[in-house]
């Protein structure tokens, strides 16, 4: 449409930091303004841990085509595959695995927001969700950084992957722009205060609500009253994170050089949109904003093709696209290996799970699933190898990235004990 | 088919007969029955068809609960044990199955209350609605800036779909602001109405561009505009050069061809809301056939979509958010006008596509529109007329300050408060619509703020929490009000908390389902919902919002638990425009219709696909289901039917004759055409393929789960699902032959596999198909047979066999047969929907428990005719929609309950996507202005002076004679300014200019000349100007004259002199596309003939 338009908005970009607190607190003085939430955690706790440990979790969710993804061969002497070969340059810095799934997840597309949680039938009707590894790791150690954790999606619709205690879904952020000017972009004072005001408002906003709760209460059956209960920790949470939002409000956020990412939002770019996430995860990690990042990569686009039948130019054409996102992951990693830190490189202290939800688009199977986990400190360069009848649990995994991040936990959702062939080094 | 509700509404005496059966009966003889006739082959190790009935002391969840309520069900139907094994006797059933279902009902129960319970809070479409009625906003938008609810058997509306996060909060506290920044007013008057006339093509707009490249023409009177012609072997050179000369403004009509595609987005740019309300639109449609510069009549009637767009971010590229309005009629060669009120909101402007067109592209083409015949839809106009605001302030302030005045703001210093915060209103993307001029700060007054806050919200609360609030909550209410206050807030941003309060509290946000007092409440089970949480229940199901003002009178004053009153009361609210949320949110959840774009069909397979094509499927189910319960038709008709509900669209897609327009209407069947019902429906077809091949079982799936309520079991991990190959001759169904050979797979693909097998008739889009469509293998099908502007790129493959076995052993052979099949299944059609719709109205799943009561309605319907519409009675008038409460009696229904249209006085021709708004009658404005009229200044009047200043400029712009006439007309605009010679033949012209005039005034003579520019460009609307005469004599001049081909377009040619005019020496031009040349006079020292010529390469014009 507005050809003439879009091209001058083309050359406005970005018209300056305060951006974002004039979005916050555009329209009425009273309006609350919210920053970001979802994440905010107490600013009095950093720099406790002075060599962080940190992870990120990838899902594409329209499979990845397994007979050019999983690799022949056992252990380290494997026989690469079409797609490892675009992480040739990082074989010693990734372990792939054959043979794993999520015991009990089922049902095809429905999978997909259960990468993180491993909960059993997605499909089945009153299915309820867990919590999502992430949030379970967030939970405990994000309090160390001014966001808890970032949940983010190259989508254009509502997909996520990360859920709260309670099973709700915690809606990921979209937008490369937004999430650049909430991690970087600084209020003036004034702004800063008027947030702070927001803020207060807010809080005695949610003690009032919470006091009515209690009236409403004595109303309601006892079941009924376990719903409220949600009402009630969401509350609680909001509230926590309006009093760390606050306290960090006040704090300067990290200068960085980079300049900030104009959207994309043709649905067919997808890689190009993760390139873009993950570049800002990367920085995110580096500045120390945050330790422990969801990417959900909606690929919904290329569902039909993903139904190939066999076709091989149909299996051309989404080998090409599929293709572009192992090299952006390649790119990805060795960004973090270009960042230097205390251990030699990010990559060396970040876990990168990179996964898909279906071991075939084809037929909708959920068993063999593509993954592959790399960096974070694991002794890797391996294809380890389990049995594809009976698969061996992916949430082992997540208990072993668990207690990489220092988390005493020997259970996770189905997982019971540590993955199988995966030595931490150091 | 027209039956007339069954009189006999009865509602049968106490339910749940099984609940009263002692609890205490032993034990130990279901075990014994169990040993012996069950688990031979369904014991922990043989588990026989997957079943394993050792589990009976220790059914823990859900799952198992099913497969014994399935037990249940083939005992009791002596399905089970089979017939080779001994049958228990008769007096073994008897006192087996009582103490089985005892138990199971027992088990339910427990697994309920330690569930997660039944208090819901609102689903994001309730909220929006909720917002939208309470505050009469009917068009804002909230529910998709809300993180979206969950599933739980089938609807968002179930409470475990409705979980909440502090995200979810935090969203409905920016809601909240949201929806009191709409409501309050802040201005002393409203927005002024204005009724503008814009074009589909308009300045900086892409419909412009492709107008320009051939992909659409401009007319007028049923012929080309002579003053545009349609781009051939040139494509029309630079917008802005027609910008200038206003071909876009002279309300020319605009014929496309192109249809939307991923780099077309054609919007009426030039109105972008700034003010949030009810306008009016209009629009004049019709369509003819192009033939290569011709005009002819049209093919048939087209239609066209109109769409509400919200332009977002940087307003950049397409693709925005959008709402499709509806498809209106274009007749052939006959305008028709359509009018009909619609919300917009801030932000938001009127899309339009080709929707009954194929896609073209011209742009690509040798000879562009010249060489091309075909259709074309022409736009001759959009009118946009409003704000139409009934009241001022507006309802929706009304609601929260009632009438309380509105004052302009005043610093008090004795009383120091914080004003409030105002957004400022300003013009919008490429909108021509200004704001209103602001009128200051104006706020809500009050001179007793605390008794005023009181009284407002002891009217307001209630409504919002949609029950009685005591007094000691209202005051907490209050108290938060007088803190604010207090604290320096004025009395609205102090109102605004408590009401941003009060939207974000669980009183608001959840359906608090109270119990009715007047029973004894101690035991939850027999006590009914109290009347106003009945009303809720009611209007939250019928209309998917809250309860109007005589249902909650009826709840008030008792009468609506009399169930003559209730039955009435359904009717009144069936019969309601908003009734069509129920159907839009309960098909679109029960059938899926939601998920209907989730997937692309293949282009190359079903090139024939197109969005109007989707959006007709989903009007056809939604208006066939409406049909069904408006004229209370058997339930058979639900999927077998002698009758169907199409559009032109369909009636093409689905073979029957040619239809004229995009209204819906009932056709009868012929003989030959296999539909009728549901089931063949493209909407269903589509959303269980996809979206490249078929496949037998999710199609027979969706059957039996939806249609006939029988959810299948998910099949052994161990089975491989099958691997789609569309690779040559293999079907899916040679390969499902594998599932039937496999005992284990049988079991459950004998029932599932039959019903998807008739559907193989219908391929992913829903058409009809005898062979299958491939992309490798095959007969190539003959060009033209879809439509003479689609070509066919795919093959035909192997023939189709839509012939099985229903699971008793009767064979069929068509969709027909399976159609005439399910038909018969009254019951089961019955159980299923009354099942669905206690799940949709009460939030809470059906399970063994509600079986037999189920069963009682069923009957119930079935006695009374089968009636669809007595279905609803009936479920409605049941204790299971009432939860629990007492059995009431129902008397007769009333008998002259007819369904009427609502009378809408705007009108249109084609189908709505989603209801429109009752017009706004004694609302009209005078139509303002066109906007070429707008934009251009004044006539300026003339000014005597004394102090004259006289000069002669070279005047840039003169390509041609004609112009002269322009020059004369920018001169007179020009205040304090004088045109008194023009030479054509120098491009000179001599003026004088007023120093003492206040446009001139403080002008030095050196820049007179950047002055006189200034003033002649902006008076010319940018098409003349001004410099200085050159100084080289003119003998000196070189002449050269280039031959250029192309149209005989003023702008054009306007165009091509820019060119010419801007190459450094060029001193003088002309260029006449007509005569096809350009002529320069150069500086030969500074620039040649072939510099020129490059220059015109350069823009695409071919000059020698």
């Amino acid at each position: 449409m507005q050809r003439r338009r879009s091209e001058g908005a083309n050359s406005l970009r970005f018209r300056g930091r305060c951006l974002s607190r004039r979005t916050l607190l555009q329209g009425a003085g009273c309006a609350l303004a919210l920053p970001w939430l979802e994440a905010m955690t107490p600013a009095l706790a950093s720099d406790q841990s002075p060599q962080p440990r940190r992870m990120i979790a990838i899902e594409t969710n329209m499979g990845i085509v397994p007979q050019y993804f999983f690799p022949t061969g056992e252990g380290t002497g494997y026989q690469t595959s079409d797609y490892l070969s675009r992480l040739e340059a990082h074989r010693d810095q990734f372990t792939v695995f054959s043979g794993v799934s999520l015991p009990g997840v089922t049902g095809g597309h429905a999978a997909e927001r259960c990468f993180l949680t491993g909960t059993p039938h997605p499909e089945r009707g009153g299915f309820r969700n867990g919590v999502s590894l992430d949030q379970f790791a967030a939970e405990r150690i994000g309090d160390q950084t001014r966001f808890s954790s970032l949940t983010l999606a190259v989508t254009n619709e509502n997909p996520t992957l990360s859920f709260t205690r309670s099973g709700a879904p915690i809606p990921a952020e979209k937008s490369p722009r937004k999430l650049f000017e909430k991690l970087f972009v600084q209020g003036t004072p004034e702004q800063i205060e008027a947030a702070i005001d927001g803020l207060r408002q807010g809080r005695s906003m949610l003690d009032f609500v919470q006091d009515q709760i209690s009236r409403l209460e004595r109303t309601l059956s006892s079941p009924d009253r376990a719903r409220l209960d949600q009402y009630l920790s969401a509350v609680r949470d909001l509230e926590r994170r309006l009093e760390s939002a606050e306290q960090w409000e006040r704090k300067p956020k990290p200068q960085i050089d980079a300049p900030p990412p104009d959207d994309i939002t043709d649905p067919q770019a997808f890689a190009q949109r993760t390139a873009q996430m993950l570049e800002l995860v990367r920085l995110a990690f580096e500045t120390d904003s945050t330790r422990i990042v969801s990417l959900f990569v909606d690929t919904t686009v290329i569902h039909n093709i993903t139904h190939h039948g066999n076709r091989p130019e149909v299996l051309g054409e989404l080998k090409a696209l599929e293709t572009s996102q192992f090299d952006v992951l390649a790119q990805f990693l060795t960004s973090l290996r270009q960042t230097p830190e205390t251990a030699p490189n990010l990559l060396d202290r970040t876990m990168v799970l990179y996964g898909t939800c279906m071991g075939s688009a084809n037929s909708h199977s959920n068993t063999n699933l593509p993954c592959l986990l790399a960096g974070g400190g694991f002794q890797h360069g391996q294809h380890l190898v389990f049995d594809s009848e009976n698969n061996y649990p992916l949430s082992n995994l997540f208990v072993s990235m668990l207690q990489r991040l220092g988390i005493e936990v020997d259970e996770f959702s189905t997982g019971r004990g540590t993955f199988r062939g995966l030595e931490m080094l150091g | 088919m027209n039956q007339r509700l069954s009189p006999a509404l009865r509602i049968a005496p106490l339910l749940f007969c099984i609940v009263i059966l002692s609890p205490s009966r032993g034990l130990a003889q279901p075990h014994e029955f169990i040993k012996t006739h069950c688990l031979a082959c369904h014991d922990s190790a043989t588990r026989e068809a997957g079943v394993d009935l050792s589990s009976f002391d220790s059914i823990d969840s859900a799952e198992e609960l099913l497969v014994w309520a399935r037990a249940y069900e083939q005992i009791a139907l002596k399905k089970m044990p089979p017939a080779e094994e001994p049958a228990p006797s008769d007096e073994q059933l008897a006192e087996f199955l009582p103490a089985l279902a005892q138990k199971l009902i027992d088990l339910e129960r427990q697994q309920r209350e330690s569930g997660a319970g039944y208090l819901r809070r609102m689903t994001r479409y309730e909220y929006e609605n909720t917002i939208r009625e309470f505050f009469d906003l009917p068009g804002i938008a909230l529910a998709n800036q809300l993180p979206a609810d969950g599933s739980a058997h089938g609807f968002d509306k179930h409470a475990q779909a409705l979980d909440l996060s502090h995200v979810t909060l935090a969203k409905y506290i920016e809601a909240a602001d949201q929806v009191l920044e709409m409501a309050i007013a802040t201005q002393p008057t409203a927005p002024t109405i204005r009724r503008r006339r814009i074009s589909l093509v308009n300045r900086g707009g892409f419909v412009a561009h492709v107008v320009g490249n051939g992909d659409g023409v401009l007319l007028r009177n049923f012929d080309v505009d002579p003053l545009f012609p349609p781009a051939a072997e040139q494509s029309h050179l630079d917008e802005g050069a027609h910008e200038r000369l206003g071909i876009y403004e002279r309300e020319s009509t605009v014929g496309l061809f192109r249809h939307e595609d991923e780099s077309f987005n054609p919007y009426f740019i030039e109105h972008v809301t700034i003010y949030p309300g009810k306008y009016r639109i209009r629009t004049s449609l019709w369509s003819f056939q192009w033939d290569r510069g011709t005009v002819l009549p049209g093919r048939r009637t087209e239609v066209a979509r109109l769409s509400i767009v919200q332009l977002t971010g940087d307003g950049r590229g397409g693709q925005h958010p959008s709402n499709v309005l509806g498809y209106f009629d274009a007749p052939s060669m006959s305008p028709l006008e359509h009018e009909m009120v619609v919300w917009l909101n801030r932000n938001e402007l009127i899309g339009f596509n080709t929707a009954s067109l194929a896609p073209t592209a011209n742009y690509a083409r040798q000879g562009r529109a010249m060489a091309f015949t075909g259709p074309g839809i022409a736009c001759d106009w959009l009118e946009v007329e409003g704000p139409l605001h009934e009241v001022w302030p507006p309802a929706s302030h009304q609601f929260l300050f009632g009438d309380l005045p509105l004052k302009q703001w005043i610093d008090d210093p004795a009383n120091p408060q914080r004003p409030p915060a105002r957004p400022r209103y300003r013009q919008l993307g490429a909108g021509m619509n200004r704001p209103d001029p602001d009128q200051g700060l104006w706020t809500v007054h009050s001179q007793e703020p605390q008794a005023d806050a009181r009284r407002l919200l002891t009217r307001v609360l209630p409504v919002l929490f949609r029950r009685d609030v005591p007094a000691e909550q209202l005051e907490a209410y209050a108290a938060i009000f007088d803190a604010r206050y207090e604290s320096g807030d004025c009395f609205e941003t102090a109102m605004r908390s408590v009401y941003r309060t009060a939207l974000c509290s669980p009183d608001f946000l959840y359906h608090l389902e109270t119990n009715s007092t007047e029973v004894d409440s101690t035991d939850v089970a027999s006590t009914g919902l109290d009347p106003a949480a009945l009303a809720c229940r009611l209007s939250y199901l019928l209309w998917n919002s809250p309860p109007d003002e005589q249902l909650l009178a009826l709840a008030h004053d008792g009468s609506l638990t009399q169930p003559e009153m209730f039955h009435q009361e359904i009717e009144r609210l069936w019969s309601d425009p908003r009734s069509e949320r129920f159907i839009e949110d309960f098909v679109g959840q029960w059938l899926k219709l939601r998920s209907i774009a989730s997937t692309d069909p293949d282009r190359t397979l079903y090139p024939e696909f197109s969005p109007y094509l989707q959006d007709a499927m989903v009007a056809e189910t939604r208006g066939y289901f409406r049909e069904l319960l408006d004229r209370n038709t058997h339930v058979s008709q639900l999927v077998d039917a002698d009758w169907v509900w199409i559009n032109d669209v369909l009636a093409r897609h689905y073979g029957f004759e040619a239809m004229e327009g995009g209204a819906f209407r009932q056709v009868s069947l012929t003989e030959s055409i296999q539909r009728g019902g549901l089931l063949t429906q493209g909407s269903i077809l589509k959303i269980t393929a996809n979206g490249t091949t078929t496949s037998p079982v999710p199609r027979g799936a969706f059957i039996l789960e939806r249609i006939l309520g029988d959810a299948a079991l998910p099949p052994p991990e161990s089975v491989p699902a099958i691997e789609p190959d569309v690779r040559g001759a293999t079907t899916i169904r040679e390969q499902l032959e594998r599932h039937r050979a496999d005992a284990k797979c049988a079991s459950c693909h004998r029932k599932l596999d039959p019903p998807g097998f008739a559907l193989e008739a219908f391929d992913v889009i829903g058409g009809y198909r005898d062979r299958y469509r491939s992309i490798g293998e095959g007969d190539s099908p003959q060009q033209g047979s879809i439509d003479p502007f689609i070509p066919i790129h795919f093959k035909l493959g192997p023939a189709v066999d839509s012939s099985g076995e229903w699971r008793d052993g009767t064979p069929f052979h068509s969709p027909r047969d399976l159609a005439r099949m399910l038909g018969r299944e009254h019951e089961r059609l019955l159980r299923n929907l009354a099942s669905q719709w206690i799940v949709y109205a009460t939030g809470r799943e059906t399970g063994f428990t509600e079986r037999s009561e189920i069963d009682r309605i069923v009957q119930q319907t079935l006695g009374q005719g089968g009636g669809l519409r007595t279905l609803l009675h009936e479920v409605l008038g049941s204790p299971l929609f009432h939860q629990g409460t007492e059995p009431i009696t129902l008397r007769e229904l009333p008998r002259d309950v007819s369904h009427e249209a609502t009378e809408l006085s705007t009108t249109w021709r084609g189908f709505l996507m989603h209801p429109t708004l009752p017009d706004v009658p004694e609302l009209r404005a005078e139509r303002t202005d066109t906007i070429a009229q707008d934009r251009k200044p004044a006539i300026a009047e003339s000014v005597p002076s004394e102090q004259w200043q006289e000069v002669t400029v070279s005047v840039v712009g003169l390509f041609e004679p004609d112009r002269v006439m322009a020059l004369v007309d920018a001169c007179h605009r020009i205040p304090g300014f004088e045109l008194l010679r023009v030479n054509y033949e120098e491009a000179s012209m001599q003026v004088r200019w007023a120093a003492d005039h206040e446009v001139w005034r403080g002008t030095k003579l050196e820049e007179q000349v950047q002055r006189i520019d200034e003033r002649v460009r902006h008076a010319s609307g940018n098409t003349l100007g001004a410099r200085d005469i050159p100084s080289m004599p003119r003998e000196q001049w070189q002449r050269e004259e280039l031959k250029i081909e192309g149209l005989d377009c003023a702008a054009c040619s306007l165009a091509a002199y820019d060119i010419v005019i801007r190459v450094d020496g060029v001193l003088q031009a002309e260029a006449d596309f007509g005569q096809s040349r350009a002529v320069a006079w150069i500086d030969p020292t500074k620039t040649d003939r072939s510099q020129l010529i490059e220059a015109l390469k350069q823009r695409g014009v071919v000059a020698e």
